[in-house]
């Protein structure tokens, strides 16, 4: 909320600090505020710079007929010379001077200059160069009582009151008007205000509104006055300017004056233009389904739960919140109906912004007004209705429900606790004197203050908000700061967070890591996973609708982009994030890590392609070896989204915990990336789970025995998978077998058709003695003719 | 046949001349000239023999002692030259060693480096990391945090819904709701995670990313004291800087009293810049005493037990860390951007 600096001081005997002072002090007292100052405008910047001088001598510039050289006097003896092309420069008048340095309007800053052979020390400005009129032949000619020295701005009175811009935060609704920051800076700086008298007006006619409150809880407060009023007249330019300042846009001087009632004192005001108002005020809950057109020419469909004002023909505004357009004061206007009430929070919270309607009206009932102000902010506006809009005002008619309006809350607080909680020192006495400054009423009762705010400030219900209290007005400065030790409590478990930066650490290796949004377009999703995505009611664009079922969708659109930058490499990216599946009712969320590799067009000149099957499982097996989990199995995929032969699913043991392969071509296609791409997926939560179980560190007894070696070429159906073949070698190569390296695969001739060579290299070792020569002879026609009855033959030999 | 007079001159010449060789060829021509069969040397101490004995002593000792030093210095000369033949061999295959690697090959997002800085400063005093879910009920997003519904605080946040009860979390706070029923006090933990608003614009994204913490002690043995120390401590070692650092009242529905923490501009040194508003004051971290009602709705006796809470923005970390100027260039995942952080 804005409020000119001018209109605060108003308020005080006692002159109040600078306004920078007082910026400063609202934010340490939790009201932010920023400072707005005309000159921070920069054609305004001249205010600070440009001064009254005088010309005391004039000569011809040797040099060029058109202009003159001055000599002008700022204050003392101290001459300056100009050079000046106005016509008017004559000894004797007063001008606008400004001096190197001056910033003027247009970004212009003036700077000492040789014109034509003689220095010029500043310049002496026409009215057009300081955008005052559009006069650029002659220099300002200032009146003679301008004083010499002083700023030309102050002289001409152009500078507006500084504007205090204050965020007020949500539990400060009492905060929202110039008599709230008053209240606050006369308990920051201990000082008494005085506020405007608002004797009454007498009525003057008899004349006065009927009102019926159908719900007193939802409006336990409603005042009426039927005031004729004068529209021909104009808002007074002082009230507009303040209007102004604090950007409420004028209208007429009836709507004018409800504002500015509101801004000054919290209550929210409205005019109904009494001849659009038919029979008795009905306050009361809106019946669903009923439209009405607004203010603002909005036309909403009321919901059960919306309070409104309707008259015999229907509804006339919503309270609270805005008026309708058909009961509104216009130039036509003769007569008004002000309303001043007290709506309750739950009776408005929550609707304005359901039909986008937040008003300054709604702002300050949802956050709740001062309910002893409500009569008094009726008086102020009916006396400013009389003496400026010509006002005849008749007897307000006040229906009020005692037992509903809010009474401040009675809190009992001790100094123990409130420096229990601050770490502080305070006693009683020194707690009394401070809440005392906020008007809060404080009763001493033994060890206890019983405290008692005021009717407007709804925040204060408990001890805790008193000791907030306390450390605003003293400051969070003054609180000396202690340091605190935390006992160390140890887990043999890794955390799960430790974990999972563990493997986003060691995928960095090869990766780079994304971080995407959590939702994407369903579209997106469906190519990997068949489930349905949860769905935001009510998402920023429909390409943030969904949630992610799959991290892959995400790091695809990371290539896209990307690649639409020009970057023609291999991309590497990898991404640890939860996934969504299942509906509300079953929903699971998942820590999964996706990875995936982008062939690119440029290859590097000497490090191969990682877009290959191989260098991916060659990955995830170190990776997982890394976690450490053994006991690693892969079997076929069977995801659609993937190859479907170049593909496998890892397992530990029967337990699915990932992914890897290449992309299918038609994904590939549905994402317009024209390149081959390999990916892998892993389960966290899985695999965190698994490695808790994983026995660790255990040793097994180094053999100094010698190694056996003996190579053997194996031809096999193309079909035949290593992974049996090697279980088939495992089977006959005896107790002593120590590694099965596979060191060659060949397809093509001599071979047949459908085959191909694996040649495999068997190591032996004993874990005591040397294996004899005839001992690796039997293993070795063992295991030839084990595999002969799967079909595998041996290729030489 | 060599004389005694020649002896001296005999050795230094062989020595010189064999010194002087370049290559095998010309040291073999060398030693054979030297101490080879049909050399003088040779020659000479062939015909010692013939010699009385008492000559054969003097001259066997002095012409074996130069055929010593003349073989020794073929010896040394041999080596002397197979290191350089080595060297020659080793030189012609030179490598190319500007030819250019990958720089790196992988790293961290600069959001998850800054959270992990984060993280280790609060672990290293004590604090435990734990992680909560994304999707959560109105309840622990707002009812159990003391703001009900209606409650102005709600206009605070703006809301993504999957229905009236379900949504995405809008700070990582409903972590401390879910810590507090399901752990006893003491509490010394911090949470960080995916947090999100309907917000975007230059300097919001729909996602971001938050660290809550969380402190509940038996009554009396924390204090605001307690925290506006930790925050300072923090600030100062996240930065490595003895920043300036102020604590404003604020307001949050869930901490009484609530504080918003200003630390010195670090771009500017606080003579005022376009980041801090010209004002040398950038707002970092919210914060305040856990309010009765939270402790109460968690089953705790907020006479009998006391708690500090605070949250903070890693994105804004981040940025003003690493001095990067637009939220939105965070979740490009533009490789430019990626590969200037590195993975440790």
């Amino acid at each position: 909320m804005r409020i000119s600096s001018n209109w605060l001081r108003e308020y005080f005997a006692t002159p109040l600090p600078s306004d920078e002072q007082l910026i400063e002090d609202l934010c340490q007292s939790g009201t932010e505020a920023t400072l707005e100052r005309d000159t921070d405008n920069a054609d305004k910047m001249w205010y600070k710079s440009v001064v009254v001088a005088t010309i005391v001598d004039t000569t011809q510039h040797p040099d060029a007929k058109s202009l003159q050289v001055c000599q002008v006097v700022v204050g003392g003896s101290n001459k300056k010379t100009i050079v000046c092309g106005g016509h008017n420069a004559r000894t004797g008048i007063k001008v606008a001077l400004a001096p190197v340095g001056s910033k003027l309007p247009d970004n212009i800053t003036i700077k000492k200059t040789t014109i034509r052979g003689v220095e010029s020390q500043g310049m002496l400005c026409s009215a057009c160069e300081l955008k005052l009129g559009d006069d650029h032949d002659a220099i300002i000619e200032l009146s003679a009582d301008a004083e010499v020295g002083n700023l030309v701005a102050d002289h001409l009175k152009l500078a507006k009151s500084a504007v205090i811009d204050c965020e007020i935060l949500p539990n400060r609704g009492d905060c929202l008007s110039v008599l709230g920051i008053v209240r606050e800076l006369a308990a920051l700086y201990n000082t008494s205000f005085t506020s405007p008298t608002t004797n009454a007006a007498q009525p003057m006619h008899d004349e006065k509104p009927s009102v019926t409150v159908m719900d007193s809880a939802a409006c336990p407060l409603y005042s009426a006055t039927l005031i004729t009023v004068d529209m021909t007249r104009k808002t007074p330019d002082w009230m507009q300017e303040r209007l102004q300042a604090s950007n409420v846009a004028c209208h007429n001087l009836v709507v004018d004056i409800t504002n500015y009632v509101m801004l000054e004192l919290g209550q929210p005001l409205h005019a109904f233009d009494a001849s659009c108002v038919t029979g008795t005020i009905k306050v009361g809950w809106a019946e669903a389904g009923t439209t009405v057109t607004l203010l603002n020419n909005k036309t909403i469909t009321l919901d059960a739960d919306v309070l409104t004002i309707a008259d015999q023909k229907g509804v006339i505004g919503l309270a609270g919140i805005m008026g309708s357009l058909n009961s509104s004061c216009t130039q036509n206007t003769q007569s008004i109906i002000l309303e001043s009430a007290l709506f309750m929070p739950q009776a408005v919270a929550g609707r304005a912004r359901r039909y986008g309607l937040q008003t300054d009206a709604a702002t300050r009932f949802e956050r709740g007004i001062d309910a002893q102000g409500v009569i008094r902010a009726a008086e102020y506006a009916c006396a400013l209705l009389v003496s400026l809009a010509g006002g005849k005002v008749g007897e307000t008619l006040v229906t009020r429900a005692d037992r509903h309006i809010p009474i401040p809350a009675t809190i009992t607080v001790d100094a123990h606790y409130v420096n229990q909680v601050l770490g502080t020192n305070y006693n009683l006495e020194a707690l009394r004197a401070l809440l005392i400054r906020l008007q809060f009423t404080c009763q001493n009762k033994g060890q206890y203050l019983v405290v008692t705010p005021p009717s407007y400030r709804w925040d204060i219900n408990i001890k805790e908000d008193i000791t907030e209290e306390i450390l605003r007005l003293e400051g969070v400065g003054s609180i000396t700061t202690q340091k605190f030790a935390i006992p160390v409590s140890l887990t043999a478990t890794e955390d799960r967070s430790y974990f999972y930066s563990r493997i986003s650490k060691w995928l960095t290796q090869n990766f780079y890591e994304a971080i995407n949004y959590s939702f994407l377009d369903e579209q997106s999703t469906s190519h990997f996973c068949e489930q349905k995505p949860l769905k935001l009611q009510n998402p920023i664009a429909p390409t943030q609708a969904a949630m992610r079922t799959s991290i892959l969708p995400s790091l695809l659109y990371n290539i896209q982009h990307n690649r639409a930058r020009g970057f023609t490499q291999e991309l590497r990216l990898f991404e640890t994030a939860p996934v969504y599946h299942g509906t509300l009712e079953t929903l699971t969320q998942t820590q999964m890590v996706a990875g995936i590799v982008a062939a690119g067009k440029l290859q590097d000149w000497q490090q191969p392609s990682r877009c290959d099957f191989f260098w991916m499982k060659q990955q995830i097996h170190s990776l997982l070896s890394a976690v450490p989990l053994t006991k690693i199995n892969w079997t076929p995929a069977e995801r659609r989204y993937l190859h479907p032969s170049k593909s496998a699913s890892v397992r530990v043991q029967k337990t699915p915990i990932g992914y890897i392969g290449f992309l299918h071509p038609s994904i590939s296609t549905a994402f317009d990336i024209k390149e081959e791409i390999i990916l892998f997926e892993l389960y966290l939560d899985t695999i965190y789970q698994l490695q808790i179980k994983e026995k660790r560190g255990h040793y097994k007894k180094i053999s100094n025995q010698p190694i056996a070696q003996r190579d053997f070429a194996f031809i096999a159906d193309c079909a035949l998978p290593f992974a049996q073949l090697r279980s088939y070698i495992r089977r006959y190569a005896g107790e002593d077998v120590r590694a099965i390296r596979l060191f060659d695969v060949y397809q093509g001739k001599p071979l047949a058709t459908g085959k191909k060579s694996l040649a495999v290299r068997l190591e032996w070792q004993n874990a005591s003695r040397s294996l004899a020569e005839s001992e690796i002879e039997i293993w070795s026609h063992a295991i030839i003719d084990g595999v002969a009855k799967h079909g595998i033959a041996i290729r030489d030999k | 046949m060599l004389t005694l007079a020649q002896a001296d001159s005999y050795q230094k010449e062989a020595q010189k001349q064999i010194a002087a060789t370049s290559s095998k060829a010309q040291l073999l021509q060398a030693q054979s000239q030297f101490i080879g069969k049909k050399s003088a040397l040779q020659n000479t101490i062939a015909a010692i023999a013939t010699l009385s004995p008492a000559d054969k002593r003097t001259h066997g000792a002095i012409w074996h002692k130069i055929l010593h030093a003349i073989e020794a210095a073929c010896e040394a000369q041999h080596r002397l030259l197979d290191a350089c033949i080595l060297d020659q061999n080793l030189r012609a295959n030179a490598i190319d060693y500007t030819l250019p690697v990958e720089q790196a090959t992988g790293g961290l997002h600069p959001v998850t480096k800054t959270k992990e800085r984060i993280e280790a400063i609060f672990a290293k005093v004590g604090f435990l990391v734990e992680s909560g879910l994304d999707i959560e009920t109105e309840y622990y997003n707002f009812t159990a945090l003391n703001i009900p519904l209606h409650h102005s605080a709600r206009a605070m946040h703006d809301t993504f819904y999957f229905n009236n009860d379900v949504l995405l979390r809008t700070h990582t706070s409903p972590v401390q709701i879910h810590i507090l029923e399901n752990q006893a006090p003491p509490i010394h933990i911090i949470c960080s995670g995916r947090v999100y608003r309907c917000d975007s614009d230059a300097t919001h994204t729909p996602m971001f990313h938050q660290v809550e913490g969380l402190v509940v002690e038996v009554a009396g043995r924390v204090s605001f004291a307690h925290l506006k120390g930790l925050l300072t401590d923090f600030l100062r070692a996240f930065f490595a800087l003895e920043l300036p650092v102020r604590f404003r009242p604020s307001y949050f529905p869930f901490t009484e009293p609530s504080v918003e923490v200003d630390m010195g501009c670090v771009l500017c040194k606080q003579k005022g810049c376009r980041v801090c508003g010209h004002t040398g004051w950038l707002e970092v971290l919210g914060a305040g005493m856990v309010h009765p009602n939270v402790l109460q709705g968690a089953g705790l006796d907020p006479e009998a037990y006391q708690g500090l809470a605070f949250g903070l923005g890693v994105e804004r970390f981040c940025m003003l860390y690493y001095g990067i100027d637009d939220i939105r260039t965070l979740y490009d995942n533009n490789i430019h951007l990626l590969q200037q952080f590195h993975a440790c």
